[in-house]
């Protein structure tokens, strides 16, 4: 065995996936149907905020959980660079954010995860004013949790520039 | 839940990410983190299996996420 840690970073080889990922889906379908997909409704949330907010979330407790998900994201802006808060971490803590499209596109890419970032910020900001955030419908509420996991995803392939690489353009 | 399954799973999971990732990003996993029904050494030997097998490839690997 290779590789003996608990946490990879990896990518994905394509078409080698898109084919294994076929077979191993028909094999699996044929295989128990009924243990393939009983967490379809977590498609797409962050393991993060699944571990932490889903139990939250599955007992009713939408705004409880939606909140946490943000204190999630604002944690991981904190470790990443010692400021809780998207134009901070942006700004004075020189967050960039890898994985634009194109070189060209880098900045308006850094801009729009800042952006978002900074929206939770006052998402929560907002929300934390009353008891049930008025988030009273599942889907609303799974929404938000969308967003919060979109936000640390992409937070996740990042890097702290240092003065010499134009970061201060993300400074506005 | 037979091997074909538990593979299956991972995949799912990746592939969750990557539909979320930047295209040609790295993504992390967190074997034993990932709600999935897996434990954590079942999820390391299949992703090992994995890049074996050419299906993935694993840029870096750790045993703690905060160095």
């Amino acid at each position: 065995m290779r590789y003996n840690g608990y946490y990879f970073k990896l990518k994905i080889k394509s078409p080698q996936f898109e084919e294994a990922f076929s077979r191993y889906e028909s094999l699996a379908i044929k295989n128990a149907s009924k243990t393939i997909s009983n967490n379809k409704s977590l498609y797409g949330i962050h393991p993060e905020v699944e571990s932490k907010c889903m139990g939250l979330y599955n007992s009713g407790a939408h705004a409880e959980a939606v909140e946490k998900s943000f204190k999630i994201v604002k944690d991981k802006l904190r470790l990443l660079t010692g400021y809780e808060s998207g134009s901070d971490a942006f700004g004075k803590g020189r967050l960039h954010i890898k994985g634009a499209s194109a070189d060209n596109v880098d900045l308006d890419f850094n801009k729009a995860v800042k952006f978002l970032t900074m929206a939770i910020d006052m998402f929560r900001n907002e929300k934390s004013h009353t008891s049930d955030a008025k988030i009273e419908d599942p889907i609303r509420a799974y929404q938000y949790l969308a967003m919060s996991s979109l936000a640390l995803s992409l937070l996740e392939n990042s890097e702290i520039k240092n003065h010499h690489q134009g970061e201060s353009l993300l400074e506005n | 839940m037979k091997a074909e399954e538990k593979i299956y799973k991972v995949l799912e999971k990746i592939k969750s990410k990557i539909d979320l990732a930047p295209t040609g990003s790295t993504i992390n996993y967190r074997a034993g983190l990932e709600i999935n029904e897996l434990g954590t050494e079942e999820e390391i030997l299949i992703l090992n299996k994995l890049a074996d097998d050419g299906i993935i490839e694993v840029t870096q690997n750790f045993a703690n996420e905060y160095m």
